[in-house]
């Protein structure tokens, strides 16, 4: 694939990851304290599949910014980058190994990106948000999974269309 | 495209277990009923209050974020963060349970006078 079509590429899935972070904030809370389902995910799973980690690390940072800058506070961009990081880390290297499909990544990357978040929020606050921690494992799992199990299906069909696209 | 969907579901499984796992220790060193209300703001203890009688602490956040003690409950209200999170959580009870409103940087615990159990007796 050329160049410019790749940064092409990189930039609509950056703005479906904006998109879907805002769409995302729509949604009614469960009302667990950093709990959420991780929509914009898809997106950086489809970048980290079709290309490679670079690329899902522009996608996701360029999401936080853009969140950052529209709707956020500065202490909720120390949250989003702390889970985004060890979010990616966790699944980068998961996907490298090659014991895990898109479903099993995807479900690294969300408990990855609750884990990160809590350790911003441990940094931030002190120990007394340690007693979250199983719940937000608990749902980062799932709705990592769920997330997952639809960013399988995206791929599939992405990389025929990317591949025959040239 | 589930080629290694064995692997996923070990992968959950295992994650679930740890998650249940710390959940019980959790649970394990709450069970008692707590004795102060510990509120700390960014991190920094800003009041340690009594669980018994009542009273309400008024913390200076952006806007406002009140900790109202009661009948040995504790709740949040009249918070200003956007999400209200903190609100809906509801009262808290038992030592080692906690109100966390993230926006605001406010920390609730209950923690108890006595010593803490620990796993070997």
């Amino acid at each position: 694939m050329s160049k410019s079509k790749k940064i092409a590429l990189c930039g609509v899935l950056a703005g479906l990851a904006f998109a879907l972070s805002y769409i995302e904030m729509l949604l009614p809370s469960i009302g667990i304290v950093g709990a959420k389902l991780g929509l914009a995910n898809l997106a950086v799973l489809i970048a980290l599949y079709l290309f490679s980690w670079r690329e899902a690390a522009a996608v996701s940072g360029v999401r936080i910014i853009l969140s950052w800058l529209m709707f956020g506070s500065f202490t909720g961009l120390i949250y989003s980058l702390c889970g985004g990081v060890l979010s990616l880390a966790v699944m980068s290297i998961l996907k490298k190994i090659d014991k895990f499909s898109p479903v099993g990544v995807s479900i690294a990357g969300g408990v990855g990106h609750n884990l990160g978040q809590i350790l911003a929020a441990f940094a931030l606050l002190g120990s007394g948000i340690f007693g979250y921690l199983p719940l937000l494992i608990i749902f980062g799992a799932v709705f990592g999974g769920i997330i997952g199990v639809v960013a399988a299906i995206l791929i599939k069909a992405l990389k025929k269309v990317v591949k025959a696209d040239g | 495209m589930f080629k290694h969907l064995k692997n996923d579901l070990i992968l959950l499984a295992a994650i679930i277990a740890i998650a249940l796992g710390l959940f019980w220790v959790e649970k394990s060193r709450t069970f008692q009923d707590g004795t102060t209300v510990v509120i700390t703001l960014s991190g920094e203890t800003y009041a340690e209050v009594s669980l018994s009688g009542s009273k309400k602490v008024e913390i200076p956040v952006e806007g406002l974020l009140t900790v109202v003690i009661d009948g040995g409950e504790v709740y949040v209200t009249d918070s200003t963060c956007p999400d209200g999170l903190c609100e809906r959580s509801g009262a808290i009870s038992k030592s080692g349970e906690s109100i966390v409103c993230l926006p605001n940087g406010v920390v609730v615990k209950i923690t108890s006078d006595e010593p803490e159990y620990d796993f070997i007796n």
